[in-house]
């Protein structure tokens, strides 16, 4: 695919820093997401992929380095305030309030509820107004992901796979401009994860949505992103096309090479 | 037996229940759907009844002002127990909010010059009766009961009115939360329980729903506490001992956590339990004297929460899924 990472970047980490203790989880770390474009972030465990997805989406707080938004500075700032300004996410394992339906875990994505505000309380028709609009959205996304028949099933009932799946729907609930995907695929079944790239591809293509995605799976990253980073020891080592990427010596290097054996 | 005939003491009963409902009703909030363990609730409910006695006596407050400031101080006493909760967790949070609570209780003992100290009720001004905080509302229900009288040809006494005024508050502030508990910002604190990660991501301040929901909870302990101290017309630091926050658990935990209708229910049985067990005499109640009864009933009401606990952990009303699930 083509590569246009450079134009628009809409999201930005710039020299990030983050060590908890004396470990450096992540060391100088740059990466640009361009607006509309599907990125990936690719690397061996314990790069500091997945740190830096907590940076970006502020639940980690940076040491130093910056955190971008359209330009504006975001490093530092509490999650809510992140998701608010477009930036969802979904989690490597999966997080779906267990207590919960599967349809109620879908309604707390809805972005803007004028319901979730204690003053809401005071503004039944808006609040009925709100949910009355944001149904039809949760239907159609479950229906997406194949849980509709699974909406009134509380969420801790589901398998691994579906809670992936509903934290995907969930996040889409907000319509974010942005979506970090935290290993979209690990754990979800070869049928399921067709569905799945259908699913990012179209969001992309008809909503604009503009994807960072941290994946293990080579082959899906290769196939459907437009450019990928290859994280290794906290920093970055590669930032190209997918299809440079294994013809990258220091990409070999982290991967296969005597380097990767000593750290972490 | 004979004394259970008497209406008298089953409006005493009643009374408490009301009060102890609208006590539990904040707990149930914070609790139920915020899942913050709150074991300092008290407080909330002896700050709110100090306030409103030092404010009348001491400050010479307009009795409905000091009622109004002894609710700000409950409310502010949330906002501090909401910093806490930015912090701690469980049984974290849990174990402060007992230190609070006693912190409270041991400040109410000693600065005697403010509070009165141990003999409570600012020691009591001894002028007169009328210098006591419940003058205004003695005259407030007097005239209340000639009105009644004048429209219905019925007598009511002090007690009847007080039966109806908390239970009509209790009933109106049911109402009140059980609506509120249904909006998504209940939803979202429900979503809290497990955790901040999933809320704060899908853009949720949940940090200030949680300050909220504890000043909305001390707001409604301070309800309770200015009807306690209405109805005792008396109080002193040890009314506020955590024991009684322990009731109010109980009450939740007999009626269901997770449900407002659980709570009047849950405190009419503790009421009738906790009030009944002094008057039975019958096997094995009769083989105690009146003072060990007292205690006795304590063993009940433990040994009821232990039983709750084991075989129905979401109480009467609750629902189970909602509890016990993973």
């Amino acid at each position: 695919m083509n590569n246009l990472s450079t134009t628009n970047p809409i999201l930005q980490a710039i020299d990030i820093f983050k060590s908890f203790g004396g470990v450096h989880a992540v060391a100088g770390a740059s990466i640009d997401v361009s607006q509309g474009r599907i990125t990936a972030l690719i690397g061996p465990n314990g790069a500091g992929k997945t740190t830096l997805f907590n940076v970006l989406t502020g639940m980690v707080v940076p040491d130093t380095g910056q955190v971008l938004i359209e330009g504006a500075q975001f490093q530092g700032k509490p999650p809510h305030v992140i998701a608010r300004a477009g930036v969802g996410r979904t989690f490597q394992g999966a997080h779906v309030v267990t207590r919960m339906s599967v349809w109620d875990n879908m309604m707390l994505g809805a972005g803007n509820n004028p319901g979730d505000k204690l003053r809401g309380f005071f503004q039944p028709r808006a609040r009925k107004l709100f949910s009355q609009n944001t149904k039809s959205r949760a239907t159609e996304l479950l229906d997406e992901v194949g849980l509709i028949n699974l909406k009134d099933e509380y969420a801790g009932n589901l398998s691994g796979g579906q809670r992936k799946l509903l934290d995907f729907a969930r996040a889409m609930m907000a319509h974010p401009r942005i979506l970090l995907l935290d290993e979209p695929f690990a754990g979800v079944n070869p049928t399921l994860r067709l569905g799945l790239t259908r699913l990012i591809e179209k969001l992309q293509s008809e909503e604009a949505v503009t994807f960072l995605l941290v994946e293990h799976d080579l082959p899906a990253v290769m196939k459907m992103s437009h450019h990928v980073y290859v994280m290794a020891e906290g920093g970055v080592i590669y930032s190209g096309p997918p299809s440079g990427v294994l013809e990258d010596q220091h990409v070999v290097d982290a991967y296969l090479g005597p380097r990767s054996w000593k750290a972490s | 037996m004979a004394d259970l005939l008497v209406p008298g003491f089953w409006i005493f009963v009643l009374i408490n229940a009301g009060i102890y409902t609208i006590f539990a009703l904040g707990l149930q909030l914070q609790y139920g759907v915020a899942g913050l363990m709150n074991f300092g609730a008290v407080a909330l409910m002896g700050l709110s009844a100090y306030t409103m006695v030092i404010s009348f006596i001491t400050w010479n407050v307009n009795f409905l002002v000091a009622c109004l400031l002894g609710l700000i101080a409950a409310g502010i006493g949330g906002v501090f127990l909401g910093l806490m909760a930015r912090r701690l967790r469980g049984d974290y949070f849990a174990i402060v909010t007992i230190a609070f609570s006693e912190t409270f209780r041991y400040v109410a003992r000693n600065a005697s010059d403010f509070t009165g100290g141990d003999q409570g009720s600012l020691a009591i001004p001894s002028d007169s009766v009328t210098s006591s905080y419940v003058a205004p509302w003695n005259e407030f229900v007097a005239s209340i009961s000639i009105h009644i009288e004048s429209l219905t040809g019925i007598t009511l006494d002090r007690d009847s009115i007080m039966l109806i005024a908390v239970w009509s508050v209790a009933i109106f502030l049911l109402v009140v939360i059980a609506r509120l508990e249904k909006t998504p910002w209940a939803q979202v604190l429900r979503a809290s329980r497990e955790g901040d990660l999933v809320p704060s991501s899908l853009g949720k301040n949940v940090g200030l729903m949680r300050t909220q929901v504890l000043v909305l909870g001390s707001v409604l302990g301070g309800v309770a506490g200015i009807f306690f101290a209405l109805q005792f017309s008396f109080i002193q630091p040890n009314n506020f001992e955590p024991l009684a926050t322990f009731f109010a658990w109980m009450i939740i935990l007999l009626g269901g956590a997770t449900r407002v209708v659980g709570v009047p229910v849950g405190a009419l049985i503790f009421g009738f339990i906790f009030a009944g067990t002094r008057f039975f005499d019958f096997p094995p109640f009769s083989w105690f004297d009146s003072a060990d009864k007292a205690y006795l009933r304590l063993i009940i009401v433990g040994a009821i929460l232990i039983a709750i606990v084991l075989w129905r952990p979401q109480g009467i009303l609750g629902r189970r899924k909602e509890m016990i699930l993973e």
